[in-house]
């Protein structure tokens, strides 16, 4: 049985701008020892959706409408904010974007980290900070026996996000959540820290959901992937396949607007307009006015989840010409020149 | 010592000459009984010139020194030796008039497009408030260059009187783009302009960009840490670290034969563009010295995997390794 297990998921949001439909419907599964990447742009609800695993989201204006999340067999949306409680930063633990407001400053390492441990596990002081010493360790901090009284200011950025790694690997979790993790950090320091992440993986059998919005990190660290665009997942596939072979114009049209290291594009494929958000009430296809590929169905009905090939699914009326590989010539000439120079 | 793109031409003056640029600051470490006065060297002997029409692109982790260069080149900064030339002037030594139309000449365009515009300003003197230099416009003409420019990059002539929070982030650094436009520069600074975007707007922007120097012959320096949008974008890259420049040369020749040990380093941790994609893997250990503190030598020889001992001792020079292609570094 898989680890974690969300379905239909709809977590609605209530604002000034009126009703937003962050999380409209998602559907995955994660087991254990793998990973996941929730991909998107802003407002895609790929956040959203890893918060609401974790009942974080912002009460009252907030609400999981709909839906269930079950992980390690129990329903989460059943649990009680006590119970709620012992499984974040025990069994499912995140890791934040800016390692700078993850720490608090006036507090030691040793203390944040430990924290979590005595929450947990109830451990004896000496227990305790071993386990803590244990955790840096495992995180690649060096000399941990006498780092771990030091504060956050006194580690620099890299090492700073290694004791943030520490903290929420301390009770040795199950699930590790990284929302954009290393977005903040220096390229040199994060391939460091996503080589930490994969060898953690590795010893302690952690399923990943990896939430950015970089390919890069999908492509070095994620088995399967999920796009999301304006709350919805809109392709589901396993990584090579999610490259090699895109089923939804939204994934084509991404994965050809960004430019490579690898070879200098004559001309990159821009999406028109700016991304949909679940503010918007669409009748049709949500990516209808920016896809290069939308046919009149596209404007006036939803369009279905289609299953192109085994585990591959694809929210889109035309989703088996895309993953034919008839898209440049219905469509998308720019970006044909795009990939290929 | 100066990289002198394009210096085959012996009569041919870049646009802006950068000559061995220093640029430092003054901090102050410790409690308010124990004060200890520190340099930092924020831009310690940096070279390069930037070629009408062309991209000029600084890449570097952050503390570099790639944003104080481009705010040196802006004169926001003033540096403690060397120069920076415009059209051959320096432009330290600008009298007020010149002074003027060097701000004209030299616009730039930030990271941010949220904190860069106040929210209470109409674009319309968003994108008007350089002209006020110039004082023989009138009102109407400096509202028409508004509004040519917003057309330029895309926008409504309409839109000008909109205030900022009627505009998405691309649309914003849109208007960001305008403002500097309507100044009818030489080159613009563009510091990370594309990073704080969405991806599907990135593009956008990128190829906006592109068009606009093809049509109307901008210069760019160009400041980013996506090497991917380094590459998409430039004629010219300079690689720093720790306010010194690493490597120098016409963009395609750097990412196809990348030499220094650093620039190998950047580009072997940059992420893949596809699954399964295996990068020669140089790893750089530990992490970068302080800017109050820089290593004798080379800058990099405590962190480089290749180091000799007399990288320790005795700074690299500036050569000239290939047509074009310049690196301080004692392997060449």
């Amino acid at each position: 049985m898989a680890l974690l297990e969300v379905e239909g998921l709809q977590t609605h949001l209530h604002s000034r701008r009126g009703l937003n439909r962050a999380v409209d419907g998602v559907s995955f599964s994660l087991d254990r020892g793998r990973s996941l990447g929730l991909i998107g742009e802003s407002g895609s609800g790929k956040s959203m959706t890893a918060m609401s695993i974790l009942q974080l989201i912002p009460k009252p204006y907030a609400k999981i409408v709909g839906g269930s999340i079950t992980f390690d067999g129990q329903d989460l949306l059943k649990k009680t904010p006590r119970e709620m409680r012992r499984i974040r930063g025990g069994e499912i633990a995140i890791i934040l974007q800016d390692p700078m407001t993850s720490l608090n400053p006036v507090f030691s390492v040793r203390y944040q980290i430990g924290e979590a441990v005595e929450l947990h596990q109830q451990k004896r002081a000496k227990e305790n900070l071993e386990a803590v010493i244990e955790s840096l360790r495992h995180v690649g901090v060096p000399a941990p026996e006498v780092r771990v009284n030091d504060y956050p200011h006194q580690f620099s950025g890299g090492m700073r996000q290694r004791v943030v790694g520490a903290i929420s690997i301390a009770c040795q979790p199950k699930l590790l959540i990284a929302d954009e993790a290393t977005t903040a950090l220096d390229a040199t320091i994060q391939a460091q820290y996503l080589k930490l992440l994969r060898s953690l993986q590795g010893e302690l059998n952690l399923a990943f959901l990896f939430i950015t919005h970089d390919f890069g990190i999908v492509a070095k660290m994620c088995d399967d992937v999920a796009v999301m665009y304006a709350g919805r997942i809109v392709e589901y596939a396993n990584v090579r396949d999610t490259f090699e072979r895109p089923a939804h114009p939204y994934t084509l049209s991404l994965l050809q607007a960004v430019p490579t290291l690898d070879s200098r594009a004559e001309r990159l494929y821009a999406i028109p307009g700016a991304p949909g958000s679940g503010y918007e009430k669409f009748p049709g296809c949500p990516f209808f006015e920016r896809c290069a590929l939308a046919v009149d169905q596209c404007r006036t009905s939803k369009p279905p989840v289609k299953v192109v090939a085994t585990g591959h699914t694809s929210e889109c009326w035309r989703a088996d010409d895309v993953y034919a590989g008839n898209a440049s010539e219905i469509g998308l000439p720019e970006a044909k020149m795009g990939k290929n120079l | 010592m100066a990289a002198k793109s394009g210096k085959s031409k012996s009569d041919y003056v870049p646009l802006i000459q950068v000559e061995d640029l220093h640029v430092h600051f003054q901090v102050s470490r410790g409690s308010i009984f124990n004060r200890e006065r520190l340099t930092l060297r924020a831009v310690d002997g940096v070279s390069f010139d930037v070629t009408h029409a062309q991209t000029f692109s600084i890449v570097g982790e952050s503390g570099c020194g790639k944003t104080t260069t481009a705010r040196t080149v802006l004169n926001l900064e003033k540096p403690v030796a060397g120069r920076v030339l415009w059209e051959g002037q320096d432009i330290t030594d600008l009298s007020e008039e010149q002074k003027k139309r060097y701000r004209s000449a030299v616009q730039a365009v930030f990271q941010d497009p949220y904190s860069s515009m106040n929210p209470r300003i109409r674009i319309l003197d968003f994108i008007t408030e350089p002209l006020l230099l110039n004082a023989r416009l009138s009102n109407a003409e400096r509202r028409e260059r508004a509004q040519e420019a917003l057309t330029q990059v895309g926008l409504r002539a309409a839109d000008i009187d909109n205030f900022p929070h009627e505009f998405s982030g691309g649309q914003r650094q849109r208007v960001a783009i305008a403002r500097a436009l309507a100044s009818a520069p030489n080159m613009i600074v563009l510091d990370e302009p594309v990073s704080s975007l969405d991806v599907s707007i990135r593009a956008q922007i990128m190829n906006l960009l592109k068009d606009l120097q093809q049509n109307q012959g901008y210069s760019y320096t160009f400041i980013a840490h996506h090497l991917g949008t380094v590459r998409y974008m430039s004629d010219w890259v300079g690689v720093m670290y720790l306010g010194s420049m690493m490597e120098l040369s016409v963009s395609e020749d750097l990412f196809k034969n990348p030499l220094h040990p650093y620039t190998r380093a950047l580009f072997s941790a940059a992420l893949p563009d596809q699954p399964d994609v295996e990068r020669e893997e140089i790893l750089l250990e530990g992490d970068v010295a302080a800017a109050t503190d820089i290593p004798n030598g080379c800058r990099l020889h405590p962190r480089c995997p290749f180091a000799k001992p007399e990288c320790s001792q005795v700074k690299p020079e500036w050569k000239e390794v290939a047509p074009r292609h310049w690196t301080a570094c004692h392997l060449f």
